[in-house]
């Protein structure tokens, strides 16, 4: 009947879903045409008509209908409920064993659904959102690419718009924020620019005003919450608000708050014409005309009907790049990314808003993955070790009649039942944790709620339905296939066909999860307490950081010299070792390159104060740079870079910055400025009066009553503001907390695992035993010892876990040391101790849950168990 | 009522079984769309007009002899029925009568 000539597959394919009394006259059909096709065009597109035509057999009045449900199988459905619920009652240990472990395996996939869900909510209220695009940028630096931004030029919307008809482009600009007074009232607002496009094509919504009034200068918008903290139930219109720093705006108008799920979010929307006034009075950095300045503007366009799309694209291909005068200095590249695709989006920098990058996303859906993984090999696990009971069961239900799809039904039917048991018991923890798990996550509760909807609802049943389908699929195969006769033989025969390697493989893989992620959590304490005491190359012990918010850095200093707990003070634009740095453009005076390097501004006394250790020259004296900048202290890396020979060599070369000449002084050893993250690179302090903090040496035996001291002189020269101050190593203590986070979640979760998988081991070591009663009894009438036995029992389980180990350990390993740590630049390395001393734990626990059923077996009084043969 | 309607497909369906006389199968029919009337169509959707037409009482099938190309199958042949004959002829005149009636062309 069937020829070896079509392909096989397909052919199966057609004989499984065709109509029996239409399979002879298709199959034949298709063999006639296969053949002659073979004749004409060869066999590789004859085998491929053949596949096409199989798969175009599939409808209606070709594939079979499926089994009408008759009455005695609708009784025979409920049959299989009861079955269920009076298996899970009757076998407590099994049923706890297996809700327990899916039901707290799937709270984290609920989790992390839950999130997926909200994040996959953003920007869909836009009503064009499939029409507007978000125009972003990659920056070249001397042809080396940079990180890609959501920023592009301002001018690059004015241009796009004139040179493509049909297109709507608005601008927006982030960091309009500061303290604010209106109605009397003092607060602190956040909020964006925009220009008078703003409400053209996004869907926010204006309350009251026109959106023609973002085209003036100093006109704000201001939100529906934001009017009701302050003006209450007074009408805000045409009052007017003073934000510190940026000046008075007149409140043109109150625009309903943005929703949670827009990745713009704001309080205020100010026109973006105010940029350019505000620029020339030096309120805020000159950015918006440069073609260069890539990191405070937007602009989003509107296709309509996406008709001009690759004509946009086009001209950011070929026309935008061409506004670069010196394409090999500095130029960039742009792209349109849509609007709803921003969260979850790829990683880009200088974001509006919140942002969620993908690979959070995935590694929690792989955690979440082998949580679940686990908890379903346990069912698969348990029910296989189970057969022996269960076989007489399906041998008698085949012998009257039942079908292998009855049993498979059967057994499904079973799995379902116990997933959506304990899917209600995840729904619980998921409630319980959900707050938890938001926290832990950095800014996600600005993203996401996780709150249970009707949709979420859905999801979670499917979810565990699909759970209960693999969990049941190899059981339900198993017992479907079981022959009648071999079931209800003897027990003896049964079980060397349980399945007994698939069930120590899923073992072996349960614990490989398990090594690894107390692996992880070993290896995160680690890098952990190695960043918080590596040697930054400063002292940050007892320096008090005190931002200076604007005020006069002299009459401070002049003031807190008279306190007696201040050692020292001194300035500077940022702190040290807590992930930021500036970037300089420098030129080399020896061959005019222009490079880039970090700097950092600093007063003559920071270098001493911060213990920064000089290796050449002096550090800066008082007035040098005064008039005009002429002097720069550089790290040794600077040196190495730029080949200037020994630190001493380097004293004295020139270099031109911001149009001055300047030389270098001193030479430092090389310090930790930035984070630990970044390699040093080469660096250079600078003495001019751009500062932003105020370094306080603080000695004292009660550091709060000093504190206290600190800041009544605050007070006394700032009425206005209140003190911003923070020690330095609590800074970067705080800095590297993201360990902490990280070590709660692995922390969290290898308990999850190390609980499943222990359980599971727990439940298949009382079933072998159980098995094996009698060999035991046996054995021990013939003079075993009860060591021996217990060995014997345990010999099997610990192998398996052995195995697990020597998987797991170098997966971890390599994950760690290749992906993890390599974003960190200093970094701890992974010692064998640490590997040994966590597997030793794992081992442990095994030992634990198997030997005691093992010892228990092993005390049995061989006469009672053998008392019957 | 079901039934009574002939789709365009079906009606070419039909006509090729009667071009084909008694050599009309599965393959046949299928060569005869894509040679003549310039259709290329899949063995399934023929399946589908094949099925609907025996439903109607168009046509009828009988099984020939099995063949080896056909890895030993049997053929099923189709034969149009009286009642499909009628059918397509009342759809032959009902268009006949309604190009008559076109201005345009009874003009010229």
């Amino acid at each position: 009947m069937n020829s070896p000539k079509v392909p096989k597959v397909a052919f199966r394919l057609l004989r499984w879903f065709c109509k029996d009394q239409l399979f002879e006259e298709l199959a034949g059909d298709l063999e006639e045409s296969f053949l002659k096709n073979r004749v004409k065009f060869g066999k590789s597109r004859a085998n491929r008509i053949y596949w096409k035509e199989v798969l175009k057999m599939i409808r209606p009045a070709v594939v079979r209908k499926p089994h009408a449900i008759a009455t005695y199988e609708t009784a025979l459905l409920a049959n299989y409920f009861t079955i269920s619920f009076r298996n899970l009652k009757r076998h407590k240990l099994f049923s706890f064993i297996n809700i327990f472990s899916l039901s707290v395996a799937m709270s984290s996939g609920l989790l992390v659904i839950g999130m997926i869900n909200d994040l996959l909510k953003f920007d869909e209220f836009h009503e064009r959102k499939g029409e507007i695009y978000r125009v972003i940028s990659t920056p070249y630096h001397q042809s080396r690419p940079m990180d890609r931004e959501a920023t592009s030029p301002l001018y690059l919307g004015d241009e796009m718009r004139t040179a493509i008809s049909g297109i709507q482009v608005t601008n927006l600009g982030r960091r309009m924020q500061g303290p604010i007074s209106a109605n009397d009232k003092n607060l602190y607002i956040k909020g964006i620019y925009a220009d008078e496009s703003f409400f053209d094509f996004l869907s926010f919504n204006l309350i009251s005003g026109r959106p023609d009034v973002l085209k003036d200068p100093y006109n704000i918008l201001l939100s529906e919450s934001f009017v009701k903290k302050t003006f209450e139930d007074k009408n805000p219109m045409g009052e007017s608000v003073e934000i510190e720093g940026l000046g008075t705006f007149l409140v043109a108008g109150v625009v309903a708050d943005p929703p949670r799920y827009s990745h713009i979010q704001f309080e205020a929307i100010v026109s973006l014409s105010t940029v350019h006034l505000l620029e020339k009075q030096n309120r805020i950095v000159a950015e918006h005309d440069h073609w260069d300045h890539l990191d405070r503007y937007y602009n989003y366009v509107y296709i309509p009907e996406n008709q001009e799309k690759l004509n946009v694209m086009t001209w950011l291909e070929f026309s935008a790049p061409k506004y670069y005068e010196d394409p090999e200095q500095f130029r960039a590249t742009f792209d349109l990314q849509p609007i709803n695709q921003i969260i979850p989006g790829p990683d880009l920098s200088d974001s509006i808003g919140p942002k969620m990058i993908f690979l959070p996303i995935i590694i929690l859906c792989v955690i979440a993955g082998a949580i679940l993984l686990s908890a379903i090999f346990n069912y698969t696990n348990l029910s296989m070790a189970r057969s022996l009971r269960r076989a007489r069961e399906v041998g008698v239900r085949k012998l009257n009649g039942a079908t292998r799809r009855a049993v498979f039904l059967q057994f499904t039917i079973e799995s379902i039942v116990l997933s959506i048991l304990s899917l209600g018991i995840g729904i619980s923890l998921f409630l319980l944790l959900r707050n938890e798990f938001i926290s832990i996550l950095p800014r996600a509760e600005e993203m996401i709620e996780l709150n249970l909807s009707p949709q979420l609802i859905g999801w979670f049943l499917l979810f565990s339905l699909v759970t209960g389908l693999i969990a049941g699929i190899a059981p339900s195969l198993f017992f479907a296939r079981l022959s009648s006769l071999r079931a209800l033989r003897s027990a003896k025969v049964l079980k060397t066909l349980s399945g007994v390697s698939l069930r120590k493989a899923l073992i072996v893989i349960q614990f490989t999860f398990s090594v690894i992620f107390v692996l992880a959590v070993v290896i995160t304490n680690k890098q952990y307490t190695y960043s918080l005491n590596y040697d930054f190359g400063f002292e940050n012990e007892n320096i008090l950081n005190v931002n200076l918010q604007g005020n006069d850095r002299n009459l401070l200093k002049t003031e807190w010299s008279k306190l007696p707990e201040i050692k020292d003070i001194s300035f500077s634009s940022y702190n040290p070792g807590v992930g930021t740095w500036h970037n300089l453009q420098l030129i080399d005076q020896r061959n005019d390159d222009s490079v880039w390097v970090h700097q950092m501004v600093v007063d003559e006394s920071y270098i001493e104060n911060m213990g920064i250790k000089l290796i050449a020259g002096r550090g800066f004296e008082v007035g040098e740079n005064a008039v005009r900048e002429s002097a720069i202290i550089v790290n040794q890396t600077f040196v190495k870079n730029f080949g200037l020979g020994s630190p001493s060599e380097a004293l004295g070369e020139v270099f031109h910055v911001e149009g001055e000449v300047v030389k270098i002084v001193g030479v430092t050893k090389d310090f930790i400025y930035a984070n630990l993250e970044e390699p040093i690179h080469s660096f250079v302090f600078r003495n001019t009066e751009k500062f932003r903090f105020a370094n306080l040496k603080v000695a004292s035996p009660n550091l709060m009553r000093s504190l206290e001291k600190i800041e009544a002189v605050w007070d006394g020269i700032d009425p206005i503001h209140r003190m911003s101050s923070q020690f330095l190593d609590d800074q970067i203590g705080e800095y590297y907390l993201f360990f902490i986070d990280i070590m709660k979640i692995f922390g969290f979760i290898s308990f999850l695992a190390i609980s499943i998988s222990t359980l599971g081991l727990f439940g298949m070591s009382l079933y072998v035993t159980e098995t094996r009663l009698k060999e035991v009894g046996i054995r021990k009438t013939f003079g075993a010892t009860e060591l021996s036995i217990i060995y014997h029992l345990t010999k099997g389980f610990v192998k398996m876990v052995g195995l697990a180990i020597l998987i797991g350990t170098p997966i971890c390993y390599v994950l760690f040391d290749q992906v993890i740590l390599a974003q960190q630049y200093y970094r701890t390395e992974i010692s064998f101790l640490e590997i040994f001393l966590s597997i030793l734990f794992l081992l442990g626990i095994c030992l634990l849950t198997i030997s005691v059923q093992a010892r228990a077996a092993a005390r049995t009084n061989p006469a009672i168990v053998l008392r019957n043969e | 009522m079901k039934g009574t309607n002939l789709g365009e497909f079906q009606e070419l369906v039909m006509l090729s079984i009667l071009i084909l006389d008694d050599k009309a199968y599965g393959v046949s029919i299928q060569e005869e769309l894509n040679d003549r009337m310039k259709r290329s169509i899949s063995r399934g959707a023929l399946q589908t007009a094949l099925s609907r037409l025996e439903e109607k009482g168009f046509i009828s099938s009988s099984y020939g002899e099995p063949t080896a190309e056909r890895g030993g199958r049997r053929k099923r042949f189709y034969q149009v029925s009286n009642q499909g004959l009628e059918t397509l002829k009342e759809a032959k005149e009902l268009r006949e009568n309604i190009w008559s009636v076109i201005p345009k062309l009874n003009a010229s």
